[in-house]
């Protein structure tokens, strides 16, 4: 008897192993990272423009943005592996949430370093780092007297 | 005149002490808990290491244990080769996004039938931090063994 349960727990263990090996090259794509920023409906006086990274892809997303050009973007989602400590770097090619190519506002090659504005007040920023193990993101809230304009940035690194 | 091995009654597999030992099973454990539970929620540099740390340490003990249900090599030859896949392995993976993505493609292609697709490594050298864990794994498959009485 002895001899039987010693060798289901060689099995067992050996067994078990496996799926705990497979789901660290999993756990980075199939877990949702998010944070729960605010970064939806317009750009109050507490408004948040997130970067986070969604199972293992980047995300940009929150309010409109209003880039410098003065246009408002809807929130633009990217997504690439990335592998740099501190704000995100892009290396193309990007595609969307949903596959297709993304070419990113002034079109260009890359690499990418993407990067957070604020015009207001910081108020506040909260950040992880981005693109290891597991991706984080960071978050910055701004205020001003004519409510907060927050800005993401994508620009071609030299 | 005694026969202390006639009463041993000889075991059902070929023993696995490297492998099926509190310190190796604690390590495969803690992968599991960093990958479900820490990484998400501590986001971390630790936990970014941590697996990998769990990973150097057991993946060697691992594969011996493996060898030795298919083989019949000894202790120190099947340490050798869990240590020898181990380092080559993790330092192909952390140093080349073509290795990773290759070592990724291969893992859709054995575990899609199982259910399991969307592998991803991120390379990142300074994984390697965690080879030395591979010669600790080493030195205690080693130890475990001496102290069952196997080569």
């Amino acid at each position: 008897m002895r001899r039987i349960a010693v060798a289901a727990a060689q099995i067992a263990a050996i067994a078990l192993t496996l799926p705990v090996l497979l789901a660290t090259t999993l756990a980075c794509k199939t877990r949702d990272f998010d944070r729960s920023y605010d970064a939806s409906g317009d750009c109050g006086p507490a408004g948040v423009v997130a970067i986070r990274s969604r199972a293992c892809a980047l995300e940009l997303s929150g309010v409109d943005w209003l880039p410098a050009g003065g246009s408002v973007h809807r929130p633009s989602i990217a997504r690439d592996g990335f592998s740099a400590w501190g704000p995100a770097s892009l290396t193309p090619p990007l595609h969307l949430a949903d596959g297709t190519p993304f070419t990113p506002p002034g079109g260009g090659t890359g690499p990418f370093a993407t990067s957070l504005d604020c015009r207001g007040t910081p108020t506040g920023i909260s950040r992880g780092y981005i693109g290891q193990d597991p991706p984080s993101g960071f978050a910055l809230s701004c205020a001003s007297p004519d409510g907060p304009v927050c800005d993401a940035v994508l620009t071609q690194r030299p | 005149m005694t026969q202390p091995l006639a009463s041993q009654p000889r075991p059902l597999l070929p023993p696995t002490p490297e492998f099926l030992a509190p310190l190796p099973l604690l390590a495969v454990g803690l992968m599991a808990l960093n990958d479900a539970y820490l990484k998400p929620t501590l986001h971390g540099a630790l936990t970014g290491k941590l697996s990998d740390l769990a990973g150097c340490f057991f993946l060697p003990l691992w594969i011996s244990a493996l060898l030795a249900l298919a083989t019949r090599l000894p202790l120190r030859r099947r340490l050798a080769a869990g240590c020898a896949a181990t380092a080559l392995l993790f330092t192909l993976i952390s140093t080349s996004h073509l290795a990773a993505g290759a070592v990724c493609a291969g893992l859709e292609v054995a575990t899609a039938p199982l259910g399991f697709s969307g592998h991803r490594i991120v390379s990142d050298p300074t994984d390697l931090l965690a080879l030395p864990l591979v010669a600790a794994a080493w030195w205690y498959g080693r130890r475990a063994g001496a102290a069952r009485g196997l080569a």
